[in-house]
Parts: structure tokens; sequence; C-alpha cells
């Protein structure tokens, strides 16, 4: 509700009046009345709004200057103007400005400065700014192109107001401004868990996999599927090059996960192509010695135990323990077999701790 | 205290640089309705617009009037707690300021507990320089092209940040949390209930816009905020703040006080009639002079300057702090006023003047000021960090100046799409050069 009681505003959008919740941005005013795309470049929806590329300049009447519509909250009786020949030159000269800093040759994301640079038909800035020093990291995941920053303040503000990790910070001013793990450290050595969130919110791809191996995401395909990882059921896509996964992303605004995703679900995938990754279950013979079966041999063979067990010393000798990794429904079915079939109490989840 | 005639204050506009009308601003937080956390006084003494200085001179000269004023504002807006916000060089008003408030707390003027100090948070990585060494030139001495340029025999290496280190210890302070805001006695003998406090600024130019002041103050990067909503209804801690320059308090105790203090009657009835004029550079006697609004260049230089060192010609000046471009020597004879600088497409700023005698070169002054306006960029929006940096480049030569309809696209994305004052009006300092010299680029 807005300060005045109200729930709703109307305001005249490109002509048009147009009512929406009381709170929304300009942006998301834009959006819901379908107009032509505003561009942003350090907007996430995920993230407060920030307001500093100044892509999404839209004319307000009454304002002395062009306002930023994903930081402008629309009001009763605004007259706003999201295109039109002025903001569309000031836009087209921001994507020049950017380009002078950027230095994209690492190419491996969507790059969201060079598909608007496209679409606006902007060529060569009139000045090409010297490239930021390389920034060498002994992670093993996070790879960073200072070159290719532009200072929209995404992973930084990820960092602080999702992750609230604060791993990640924008240093300096002016022409020595730049975005570095906290204190210069390598990530390693900073409050980072390595969610990799801040690579997925990078518009330039200054932020990357390293896994990936410098393969373009373009260049992959993409199976939509869910993390095993745990419970949650993030929604996930395996980028696969070669029948090989080299990278795990989230679509924002998908799943329970929004386009989050913690270390395990993003970076943990090497165990999928590893040789010695148990593909069937095993089972020991007499000789000893574990050997491949399959699983209704394998389960026939826990059953057979387990009520051997139960029946030779009482129910309250067995115990369940069910992996962090099952879904709910499979803790539940496990309990059942407890309590309903076994007969014991003596049943716990990893994830309860 | 009695309520004031606010009457009295206008026509008197802020002294700080943008100009705006005082009594507005006074009038503006004393309707803001007063939660239960109540309303707070700024004094903005993060004096850094190269060339300025009379915020300096006020606060280690006057410091009363300037506490006066601030105390006045708080009985008129209603508001219980008043910050100074310094710059981190002004260690000698820091002590003199402190030891005025002491005194003012001795005579029940000012609430128990007053005179905390903290220090605010500025970019990190960045030194803030604190020095105890003699400190009138230190507005004069923040710039390399001061040091370059101007005719002050100042003594020491420039510092990495612009700063000049005369012997003053080189620090890096963290930047601290703002103290719980503590309680407030009750109201003193003859005054009101105002606890007064000393905020040391994070050292850097962009401090002195008044948002990003207040994030400094709360322990944060100084980025500016996106206004509205303005301090005057959310400031500090999203309390509704007053917030003025040194010399805006010191003109609204003159102003506002029975008869002035100081044998200022003559200005009582009229607000805005007179101001403090910091005059330096290549004149005999460079300093804080107070004149009436209106005053030409030569008069101030003539009257006052003791004229110009050797007698050279006036290749160039400044009319009111780098920010607002560079005039040519013909122009001398325009009034120091907001209407007589308009007229020449500039402003009065902080009615800073610095005189550069022949040979020094118009355009390299120029660039030096957008130079620094490169790295003073706070670096949070597109047309500022990107912009100042390019003319700075474009207008020294260290690489080729673009064709005109780029340039002047460039100037239009930062006068529109800049977050702050220091992004929007550096473009001022181009369009001067192009208007009065033979072009702002090579």
């Amino acid at each position: 509700m807005s300060s005045n009681g109200k729930d709703k505003v109307s305001f005249t959008l490109d002509g048009e009046t147009v009512t929406v919740d009381a709170g929304e941005t300009l942006l998301d005013a834009c959006r819901c009345a379908g107009r032509p795309e505003v561009p942003t470049l350090c907007h996430d929806d995920r993230l407060d709004p920030y307001g500093g590329c100044r892509m999404c300049l839209v004319e307000l009447d009454g304002a002395p200057r062009p306002v930023p519509a994903c930081k402008t909250r629309a009001a009763d009786g605004m007259v706003v103007r999201s295109q039109g020949e002025k903001v569309e030159r000031v836009r087209r000269t921001m994507v020049e400005m950017l380009l002078s800093e950027h230095h994209d040759d690492v190419g491996v994301k969507p790059n969201e400065l060079q598909r608007y640079a496209t679409e606006f038909g902007v060529e060569a800035p009139p000045v090409r700014f010297e490239r930021r020093d390389a920034w060498e990291d002994r992670n093993r995941f996070i790879g960073y192109n200072p070159g290719a920053c532009i200072l929209c303040d995404r992973c930084v503000r990820y960092c602080d107001e999702v992750m609230q990790c604060n791993a990640l910070e924008h240093v300096g001013q002016g022409s020595t401004a730049l975005m570095q793990p906290t204190d210069g450290k390598s990530f390693l050595d900073t409050s980072c868990e390595l969610c990799g969130g801040c690579v997925s919110t990078c518009p330039t791809g200054a932020l990357y996999e390293k896994q990936a191996g410098g393969l373009a995401e373009a260049d992959c395909d993409k199976t939509r599927t869910v993390c095993t990882f745990c419970g949650v059921g993030c929604v996930i896509d395996l980028n696969t090059s070669d029948g090989k996964v080299v990278k795990v992303t989230a679509e924002t605004g998908v799943g329970p996960n929004d386009g989050h995703l913690c270390n395990k679900g993003r970076f943990a995938f090497e165990f999928i192509h590893h040789p010695e990754r148990l593909k069937t279950p095993l089972v020991r013979g007499e000789d000893g010695k574990l050997h491949e079966t399959d699983w209704e041999t394998a389960l026939d063979r826990v059953a057979a135990g387990l009520r051997k067990v139960a029946d030779e010393h009482g129910p309250e000798t067995v115990g369940f323990l069910a992996s962090s990794r099952c879904t709910n429904e499979d803790v539940y079915a496990l309990q059942k077999l407890a309590r309903g079939v076994l007969g014991t109490n003596n049943v716990h989840s990893c994830a309860a701790t | 205290m009695t309520v004031m005639d606010l009457e009295r204050l206008k026509g008197l506009r802020g002294c700080g640089g943008a100009g705006f009308p005082a009594d507005f601003k006074w009038k503006a937080v004393r309707d803001e309705p007063a939660g239960a956390e109540g309303k707070v006084v700024v004094c903005n003494a993060d004096e850094g617009e190269p060339g300025t200085f009379k915020d300096g001179w006020l606060l280690a000269e006057r410091p009363r009037e300037v506490i006066a004023g601030m105390l006045r504002a708080a009985a008129f807006t209603g508001a219980d707690r008043g910050y100074l916000y310094l710059r981190p060089e002004y260690t000698r008003q820091k002590a003199a300021f402190l030891a005025e408030v002491e005194r003012m707390v001795g005579e029940g003027l000012l609430s128990l507990g007053s005179g905390a100090v903290w220090y605010g948070a500025g970019f990190p990585g960045r030194p803030v320089v604190e020095s105890d060494h003699g400190l009138d030139d230190i507005a004069l001495a923040q710039l390399e092209w001061h040091v370059a340029h101007g005719s002050h025999d100042l003594e020491g290496e420039p510092t990495a940040n612009g700063g000049l280190a005369t012997d003053g210890k080189l620090s890096l302070l963290r930047p601290l949390p703002p103290r719980a805001r503590p309680a407030i006695e009750p109201a003193p003998a003859n005054g009101i209930a105002f606890r007064l406090d000393v905020c040391i600024g994070g050292g850097a130019y962009i401090c002195g816009e008044e948002t990003a002041l207040l994030e400094s103050m709360e322990g944060r990067r100084p980025q500016p905020r996106h206004k509205p909503p303005f301090p005057t209804q959310a400031g500090l801690w999203g309390l509704p703040t007053l917030m003025n320059n040194v010399e805006t308090f010191w003109w609204a105790e003159r102003l506002l006080s029975e008869g002035g203090a100081d044998g200022a009657d003559d200005v009582g009835g009229v607000p805005g009639a007179r101001r403090l004029y910091s005059l330096s550079g290549d004149v005999q006697t460079p300093g804080v002079y107070e004149c009436e609004v209106g005053i030409t260049a030569r008069e101030l230089i003539e009257r006052h300057g003791g004229g110009v060192k050797g007698g050279a010609e006036v290749a160039c000046w400044i009319p009111g702090g780098a920010a607002t471009g560079v005039l040519p020597g013909t122009l001398l004879d325009t009034p120091l006023s907001p209407d007589g600088l308009k007229a020449v497409g500039t402003a009065l700023g902080t009615a800073a003047v610095v005189i550069y005698a022949a040979p020094r070169e118009p355009r390299e002054v120029a660039a030096h000021i957008m130079r620094f306006f490169a790295q003073e960029s706070c670096s949070q929006c597109t047309p500022c960090r990107l912009g100042c940096r390019a003319f700075a480049d474009w207008m020294d030569g260290s690489c080729t100046a673009p064709p005109a309809d780029r340039a002047s696209d460039w100037l239009e994305a930062m006068e529109l799409g800049s977050i702050c004052g220091l992004g929007f009006t550096a473009p001022l300092v181009v369009r001067q050069m192009d208007r009065w010299f033979e072009g702002a680029m090579a």
C-alpha cells in the first residue's frame, strides 16, 4: 500500500493511462503494460534497484532530467515516456560509453552489453580505455576477467543482498574503480561460499565458470532438470557439450530457487563423468568382494538382511538414516518403512541437522 | 529561544555551490512530522571544491557563529541532533570547533555530551589524509594543478589522491560504523536540548555532495543517493535532515541575530547581498574576503587581491570553484553574482575565484579540472565515470579527440544521465572552453 493508503496508482505511460500496484517501479509498469523493452544492465529482478548504468532512463514530466525506470516508483498523476528520440539517443551513448571500457575477448556468457550494442547499432566507441589488469584466483570455480567488467555492481549487490557474504567489493573511484573479492584477496580467503551467484548475475561475462573451459553458453545444449543434491528441488539447466556437462545454470523466475543455486548445485557436477562413479548396485559375494548386480537382487539382499536382524534381535536393533539428498517424499516413505513395516522409531534424516 | 521570522532569511542562497534557497530547506524540515527519532541538522564542512577555503577560515576563526546558526536551525526545525561533517585535513578547524563546543556546553547553550567525534566512511583503498600542520592553504593544495598552475609557494609533495602531505600523517582509516545515536541530555540552561557531534569525512570530493555525505556518515561507500526522497524528507538514518554549508549557517546567524554580532547590521535586512569570496591563484594577496555580491572579478583583484602577480595579463580565471569552468580575461568585469555569471553561461558556485596569469594555458587548466573530476567520480553511474574520464583524455591530448557529434552526445548523456551534480555539471567545463576559447579539445 502506498503512503496515502491506496494499493493502486494510475499514471500516464506513453500516452496511455496505466494502473499498477502501488510501489511498482516504472520498469515493472513498462513490462506489465507491454511497452517495448526498456534496456537495463545494472538491474536484476532479484536485487534492489541500483540505477547506476543509466540505460533505463525514461522521461518524466516535471523532473529536471530523465529518471531511471528501475529506481523510480510509479505515482499517481505521473506522465512518463519510456521511448523517444532523446532517451533513445542517451541510451545509445551509454552503450557506447560502456563499450569504451569493456574488453570482452572471453565471450563465455551471453553478453547483455554486446546485445544492446548490436540492437542499437553502436559500433566502435570514440575512445578505448586501457584494459584493467588480469585477476588470477586460485579457486577452481569462479573466474574473473576485470577487463570485461562494466561496474554495474550486480555481483557486489548479489553477494550482499542475497548471500549476505560481502565477499565482493567495489573499490576505488573514478578511472581506477573496480570490482574485486573483498580486500583484494582470493575468493577462497574471503567469506565467499562459492555459490556462483555473482557469475549468474554478471551481464558481461567478467565473472565466469572456470570449469566451462572458455566454452560459450551459446555452444552448449541445455537440459532442464532438478538438482539432486537436496530436497529443495532447485530447477537447473545442465549445459552440455559433446555429451558432457560443462556447467550448470539456473533461470531467474523459474522453480523454487528463482535462479539462485548453492555451490554444490552450481559447481559440483564433476562426479557425473568420473570414472569411479558407481552406476549399478554392488553386493558382497561369498568371496568377500563387491560385485555389480541389478537393483532387484540388491534390494532383496537388503530386505533379507534387515528382516534377519529384526527377527533375531528385535526391531529396536534396526535404524534408518536418510540422506539429505532424499526428497521429502522419500524421507516420508522411509519412516513409514521403519515404523510401519519394521516397527522401530529409529529413523533420522541428516537434513534435520 | 523565540520563534524566528523566516522572512529574514528569504533571499539567502546556500553557499556550498548549488545556491539552493536556504529558507526553503528550513521550512521543509520544520514541516516534516518528527518521528520518535527526531530530526537532524548537518553542517556540511567537507569543503572540497577546488579553490574554496572560506569554510575552513570560518571554522577556525568564527566557530561560535556557525554553531549558533546551527542552534537556530535546530530550534526552528525541531531538530535535537546536530553534526559537523568535517573534511579530514581540517585538523585546526576541528580543534577550534571542539573548543567552542566545550565553551558553549559550559555556558549552558549546548547539551552535555556534545563534541563526540567519529569517522565517516570513504572509498576503500583511499587513504584519508590527516595533518596537524598549518592548513590555511589546504583547499588550494588539494589539486596537483594548483601546485602546477597556482602561484602559492606550497611545500611538500602532492599525494596520490591529490592532497598535499606537508608533513602530515598518512593513515588508512577503516570506516567505523556511526556510534549508536547517544542519548540527548535535557535542555541546558540557556538553550534547547541539542547534541552537537563531529563526523570526520571520508576524504573524497564526492563526500561534499549532500547525499554522498549522508552515506559516508552512515558508514557506507560515499555514493550519492537518488532523489527524491530529498534529505529534508529522509536524510541521515532516514530522519528529516536539514543540511547547509558552513557559510550558510554563518549567514543565517548574522541575519537572524538581533543587530548582528560583528557590526554586520548592514546585511541584516538584505540576505544574499554579501558573500565570502575565496580569492587565490596569481594574485598578490590571496585570501577570504567578504564583499557585496555583484563585485566584479577585476574589482576583487584590485581592491583585495593587490593586483595580479607581476602585473601580468590574466589568461583565464575561475568564477566559483572548479565546477564553474574557466572564463577568459576579457570577462573580468562580469559581476560575480548568480545573474551576472548566468549571463556568461556559468554560476556563482562557491564564490571561489582563481586567477591564472599569462602564460598559463586555459586549455591546460580546464583539462586539469576534468582530470580531477575523472579521478573524483564515485564511479556509480556510467556517464560521470566514463564521460569525465574521456573528456580528461581528449582535453589533455592523451588520446585523439572524437568527431564533434560524438563529443556532443557524450556531453548530453552526462548532463541528462548523471545521478548527481558532479556528473551533470562537469560538461560545463567543456562547454565554456568551446564558448570562450578556441575549443576544448586539441
